[in-house]
């Protein structure tokens, strides 16, 4: 991991087209502008890492096969 | 061409037919294409193209919750080249727990398709009042009442 100090008004770039700014310090919070394509997914930290575990669980999990056909057997209309 | 799924074991499926995934699923980012194929009528499966383990069971959010929406931001529209309403198809992940009635479905971050292009992503957003694990068989019942 890359390690950096900056001061407020400060910033990064990543590659040719990320910019990272340090736009206000107060306390133990940092406000960032993040200026990047819009191909460039960006996300807090841990709404990203929430989803992740979230699809995991989804993917991973090995059902029996009775709940597998009781769910291929359910209607619409039971809804 | 011929796949290996995980629910439906060997299947031959049509290329035009494969969903572009471009920067995967937020834990399977090097999974890029996948394909929907019916599970009963309510279900769904979100199958990786490429490996066979990454399958999803899928259903439509509508089905449970009428009023179900979801805001796209404009960079979000863009990136999947959507120009109108019917290009959208929205689906949501089902965690499926033993028993069935412990489920949840994932409302927060919706997968979101092109139908049309075939190009397909998972909807982050910034802020949503919608849980990432909703109980699907309390809405079922919420509804019957």
């Amino acid at each position: 991991m890359l390690i950096l100090t900056r001061k407020l008004g400060e910033s990064i770039r990543i590659g040719d087209d990320i910019e990272v700014k340090i736009v206000a310090v107060s306390g133990d919070q940092i406000k960032l502008g993040i200026t990047a394509p819009r191909e460039v997914d960006v996300n807090r930290g841990e709404i990203y890492e929430a989803i992740r575990k979230e699809n995991n669980s989804a993917a991973t999990s090995k059902l029996p096969a009775d709940i597998l056909n009781t769910m291929k057997s359910m209607k619409k209309k039971d809804h | 061409m011929i796949i290996q799924t995980k629910y439906f074991g060997e299947q031959e499926i049509k290329e035009t037919d494969i969903i572009a995934f471009s920067s995967g699923l937020p834990g399977f980012a090097h999974d890029h294409r996948f394909i929907i194929q019916p599970f009963g009528e309510t279900f769904s499966i979100l199958q990786s193209v490429d490996d066979a383990e990454v399958a999803f069971i899928v259903t439509s959010p509508f089905y449970y919750f009428e009023n179900y929406s979801v805001d796209l931001p404009d960079h979000f529209v863009k990136q999947l080249e959507i120009r109108s309403q019917e290009d959208v198809a929205v689906w949501v992940i089902v965690s499926v727990r033993n028993p069935f009635s412990d489920s949840t479905v994932n409302l927060n971050a919706p997968v979101i398709i092109n139908v049309n292009k075939k190009i397909g992503k998972q909807y982050i957003p910034e802020q949503s009042d919608y849980s990432l694990r909703m109980p699907l068989t309390a809405q079922l019942q919420e509804k019957r009442v």
